[in-house]
């Protein structure tokens, strides 16, 4: 069965001093430190665009993982800031980047934070369509393209990175049916224009209120409690959303992580940059749920094998 | 009716510590109660969950005390 088999990360060298940045809008190091959770926030730089990250991610995953790119049967990227705002697809250019062979089947997945849950199982589906037995998921959707720096709700969350997850027939974690929802009625609270346009208190109510909700309607499906599930890694959209969902999931509080001090929120890489450090732990059984852009929702389980 | 005890509860809820009597400062600034962007965010949630009434953000801006909040929802 396919699974997940190994994870690449890259981080851009270029960082924001998030404490230095929130100075400017009269914001408390207490702040940024105990609401935020991000002191840096990775900033890809002025000769690096979308795909370069991508490569960069993938670069990082054939080291680790000793996959040979012969082997690689297809690419999808999920992001909504590709190279030339989208067209072509960046999963294209990262092909070619690559060098990979003509035959892979190169696509992009446009969802934000949702994207990395959604986008498993929509590689998986393609995979046992096609008959492939390696297959690359890549998040990279650096935010820093369309925030406005001048803007104290966005500018304060944002980070640049990108992952890359192997799936494959040899896998470490089994990737279950997820649960997807969305409320497009209420699309206007994360939206892009001339720059990236938040409503900071409906992106914080619908996480709190929907995210435990799905979570709960997952386990229960599942056939399983709170106390079944080792980790819950969560979207880390701000150490505040983490902290309600934990509050309203219930249980211990150590099993929902919140670890962007060096990477604030990196929209659909949030979740794999987690689980890129789990492969040796002795967690199981891990919930992971993105939540954002749409706004979408959604929820899976993996399985240690 | 929503009394100064709900908002305790709200904000003990929220697990968000604040360091003075609210009763004393019923008409401070939220920023002067050490309530903060998100802290308000919070807030509002629990306040949600015990009244069952939505705030709607056409009237958010206008609620800026404790007392403000009470006779909102008075």
């Amino acid at each position: 069965m396919i699974g997940i088999k190994a994870i690449g990360t890259y981080l851009p060298e270029n960082s924001i001093d998030n404490i230095e940045q929130a100075a400017r809008f009269n914001e408390t190091e207490e702040f940024i430190k105990k609401k935020i959770g991000a002191s840096f926030l990775p900033k890809l730089s002025d000769d690096q665009d979308t795909s370069d990250l991508a490569v960069k991610a993938v670069e990082d995953l054939l080291s680790k993982s000793q996959l040979n790119k012969n082997d690689i049967q297809a690419i999808v990227v999920v992001t909504q800031n590709g190279d030339f705002g989208g067209l072509p697809h960046t999963s294209a250019i990262v092909q070619g980047k690559l060098g990979l062979s003509n035959s892979v089947s190169a696509f992009d997945i446009s969802l934000g934070c949702s994207g990395y849950v959604i986008g498993l199982s929509i590689l998986k589906s393609h995979m046992q369509e096609m008959g492939f037995t390696n297959a690359i998921l890549v998040t990279a959707d650096p935010y820093s393209k369309i925030v406005d720096k001048n803007d104290r709700v966005t500018s304060l969350l944002f980070g640049d990175a990108a992952t890359a997850t192997l799936l494959s027939e040899d896998a470490i974690f089994d990737i279950s049916r997820p649960m997807i929802q969305t409320d497009g009625s209420e699309f206007e609270a994360l939206v892009k224009k001339d720059s990236l346009i938040m409503n900071g208190r409906k992106v914080f109510n619908f996480a709190a209120t929907n995210v435990p909700t799905q979570i709960k309607a997952f386990l229960e499906k599942q056939e399983m409690t709170k106390d079944d599930i080792d980790l819950f890694l969560l979207h880390q959209g701000s150490g505040a959303i983490v902290d309600v969902i934990a509050r309203k999931v219930g249980g211990d509080k150590s099993k929902f992580p919140l670890d962007i001090e060096h990477t604030g929120n990196t929209v659909s890489s949030s979740i794999p940059l987690l689980l890129s450090k789990e492969f040796e732990s002795d967690k199981n059984k891990i919930i992971i749920s993105g939540f954002g852009v749409g706004l979408s929702w959604a929820t899976n389980l993996l399985e240690r094998r | 009716m929503l009394k100064l005890d709900d908002i305790g509860k709200a904000l003990k809820s929220a697990s968000i510590d604040v360091s003075v009597e609210l009763e004393e400062h019923l008409d401070s600034s939220f920023e002067d109660v050490g309530l903060d962007s998100l802290d308000i965010f919070n807030l509002f949630l629990e306040l949600e969950t015990i009244t069952g009434k939505v705030v709607p953000d056409s009237d958010i801006d206008s609620l800026l005390t404790i007392a403000d909040i009470l006779k909102y929802h008075s």
